[in-house]
């Protein structure tokens, strides 16, 4: 058995996707490639008024005042008909690109009792990635094509004679045939497949012989089979500049639901987002934001780029918009019941992203110690809690912990017996108690970076401990012990 | 990961459901200080503020943050740390305690308030900790007492044990007041850090709502 989506208007609905709104109203799509360029597709409303195919945009706008014309847009039609494959492929592997918005795909292997169900589910996911389909189901291509483009919008053909009742309009035979088909009196399908068979190709040529076989179901071919596009990717060329950023967010939230749904068919999640905005000046924005619990949940993905672009300014307008989406498979892990982790892993990548835009990049994060003995020489990085490691066995430090003064405070000190005596900062002197000291360090001799401290841990007075290092000529405050 | 949640979930209803069997230590997070322990009635109770303060610098405060740290890592469970004066010393800390650590090193009055409103409303760091003991006093002096009502709120919103490091007693919204007092010389500075912990003293100042009846369990 083999089904068939069709799209209808696919050049239409394909440069609409992202604007349903405009399928009620008068929208004329023009090929460009046609010389002169003509009218390609359009609406009902424009067809209401009087807009016919293979008119030019003058003659329309003539006819419909109110016409929007629009142009192809083989990006978009790209994009749609990736859709439209990874759509069938979440059914069969067996799928052939017939056509543009056209697929044929073979479902032998489906149950027939399930074959309606999967039609009405693939139209669904389409219909939720803006494009309505139809699908036609039978046991040839040829039929399974014909009983595609006259569905309403799913239509199981179990005979031939299911179709008996279709105009012969519906077979789309050339305008020629057609004219002597009517001359015939041949008005319907069933009258067609009246006439005796061994006259069909002498009355009607070879394209009258290949119609009367489609509509018999006696014919039949080997599907040209394809592979759904391994990219998942949404974008559009605005048509006016975008200078706001609730249009932009708009357009971003109707790409991450189209691209959830792309990912569904393929049992697929987010593991990456790649973000470009292209301006009409000075070079396009691109961002990648990776996702930390890799998950189809639009709400989550949507956040994560509306944070950014919270804070994102740029001097020109809009032009271009593009969301790629790196699918992954879903990570399966079994914690244990008492293994401790983070909640919400997505969540908690937002709320790094919004302490690092508050305190700056490299001031939140996990401190991880530099190979070197320099006093405070560490680094930020970002957590990856999941991976820290194995735990430690028990606190193993020594001593009170150090309050560090960064940059360490100069300070004069003065010393007797060659021990820190008292301590002046500013206009404040005090006399330092007990001391233990000096600890030499020394580090990087081998090159410019050479250093070398003196340092001694103090008593003030007043009880509080410091720790002060002589580094050259001067005296520092390294910090407090608390 | 997406179980992680269910997880947490599962594990509080089983506590609201079967409070004689569940254990009571999944109510708190011990801090790896006995002594401290035992004066907040078994550890960091989860979903309030605790306050630690001393009567004056040097007393140890900074230790018994790096004391719940490494007791946290040890359990493998992430701590916050959002830093107000950015005195914070890795130095002495070993990596695999640090590789549960996130540090937010603050360098103006204020965000270190934000910074702990971020981290308490997201919910996914089961301690956090607030030192404000480097911060600028004036600054400290004008936080409102709303502020401490607001993060109050929120740690029991997501059940976050929230521990702010104060130069004085200034949360009043605190579930738990400790004051620590320790004495330490130059010469205690070589001895393991367990050991001066074990000797201060952790004196209960105010202690609000929390019964011996498991009453946060209920606010859980």
């Amino acid at each position: 058995m083999f089904a068939v989506i069709s799209i209808p208007g696919f050049y239409l609905q394909a440069a609409l996707r992202y604007e349903p709104g405009l399928r009620e109203e008068a929208v004329a799509i023009v090929d460009e490639s046609a010389k002169p360029a003509r009218v390609a597709q359009y609406t009902r409303a424009a067809r209401r008024a009087g807009v016919r195919e293979g008119m030019s945009s003058t003659q329309g706008l003539a006819r419909c005042p109110a016409l929007q014309v629009r142009y192809r847009a083989p990006e978009q039609e790209r994009m749609a008909a990736a859709a439209l494959l990874q759509c069938a492929g979440g059914t069969t592997p067996c799928i052939e690109a017939t056509g543009d918005g056209v697929c044929t795909m073979d479902w032998k292997g489906l149950p027939a009792a399930a074959h309606e169900a999967a039609a009405r589910g693939v139209i669904e996911q389409l219909r939720r990635q803006g494009l309505v389909a139809k699908v036609g189901i039978a046991a040839t291509p040829p039929l399974a094509l014909l009983a595609a483009r006259n569905a309403r919008p799913v239509l199981h053909v179990k005979s031939p004679a299911d179709l008996h009742a279709l105009p012969i309009s519906a077979l789309g035979p050339g305008a020629e045939l057609l004219r002597t088909l009517r001359r015939l009196g041949v008005r319907r399908l069933r009258d067609f497949c009246e006439l005796p068979p061994e006259g069909i190709a002498a009355r009607f040529g070879h394209e009258g012989l290949v119609l009367w076989r489609c509509v018999m179901g006696r014919s039949s071919r080997l599907l040209q089979l394809v592979t759904p596009p391994a990219s998942y990717e949404e974008g559009t060329e605005f048509e006016h500049e975008i200078e706001l950023l609730e249009p932009l967010l708009f357009m971003l939230r109707r790409f991450i639901d189209c691209l959830t749904e792309r990912l569904a068919a393929a049992y697929l999640v987010v593991g990456a987002l790649e973000l470009r905005i292209g301006f009409t000046a000075g070079p396009e924005h691109a961002r990648t934001f990776p996702v930390p619990s890799p998950t189809r949940d639009g709400e989550v993905l949507f956040r994560m780029i509306h944070t950014h672009l919270e804070g994102f300014q740029s001097p020109h307008p809009i032009k271009s918009l593009h969301l790629a989406a790196r699918a992954c498979k879903a990570v399966k892990e079994q914690l244990g019941l008492f293994e401790t982790s983070l909640r919400d892993p997505n969540q908690f990548h937002e709320t790094l992203a919004r302490l690092s835009a508050l305190v700056g990049a490299d001031r939140a994060g996990v401190p991880v110690k530099e190979n070197t003995h320099r006093p405070d020489a560490f680094r930020m990085e970002m957590p990856a809690f999941h991976a820290a490691g194995s735990a430690p066995r028990k606190n193993s430090t020594r001593g009170l912990a150090l309050r560090r003064f960064r940059p360490p405070r100069p300070a004069h000190v003065f010393t007797m017996n060659e021990r820190p005596a008292s301590v002046v900062i500013g206009d404040f002197s005090a006399p330092l108690g007990d001391a233990a000291g000096p600890w030499v360090v020394s580090g990087d001799w081998w090159d410019s970076h050479a250093w070398e401290r003196a340092e001694w841990e103090v008593e003030a007075a007043d009880g509080r401990m410091y720790r002060i290092f002589r580094e050259g000529e001067g005296w520092y405050i390294d910090g407090i012990y608390d | 990961m997406p179980h992680a949640a269910t997880i947490h979930q599962l594990r509080e209803l089983l506590a609201r459901r079967f409070p004689v069997a569940a254990p009571r230590h999944g109510l708190f997070f011990s801090t790896g200080v006995p002594g401290l322990d035992e004066a907040l009635g078994g550890g960091l109770w989860k979903g309030t503020l605790t306050e630690i303060s001393t009567g004056v610098e040097g007393a140890g405060c900074l230790t018994v943050l790096n004391a719940i740290l490494a007791a946290s890592a040890r359990e493998r469970r992430p701590v916050g740390l959002i830093d107000a004066g950015d005195g914070f010393d890795p130095q002495p800390l070993d990596e695999a305690t640090l590789a549960h650590l996130l540090w937010v090193r603050c360098r103006e009055a204020g965000q270190y308030l934000k910074a702990a409103d971020l981290l308490l409303r997201d919910g996914n760091l089961p301690i956090v900790l607030l030192d404000l003991r480097g911060g600028a006093r004036a600054a400290l002096k004008r936080i409102p007492n709303t502020t401490w009502y607001r993060l109050q709120r929120l740690a029991g919103q997501s059940a976050v044990a929230c521990v702010v490091a104060t130069p004085w007693f200034m949360v009043s919204s605190a579930h738990y007041r400790i004051q620590i007092q320790g004495v330490c010389r130059v010469a205690d500075l070589d001895r393991p850090a367990e050991e001066l912990l074990g000797a201060m003293e952790y004196q209960v100042m105010r202690r609000h709502g929390l019964g011996a009846g498991g009453g946060i369990a209920e606010a859980i």
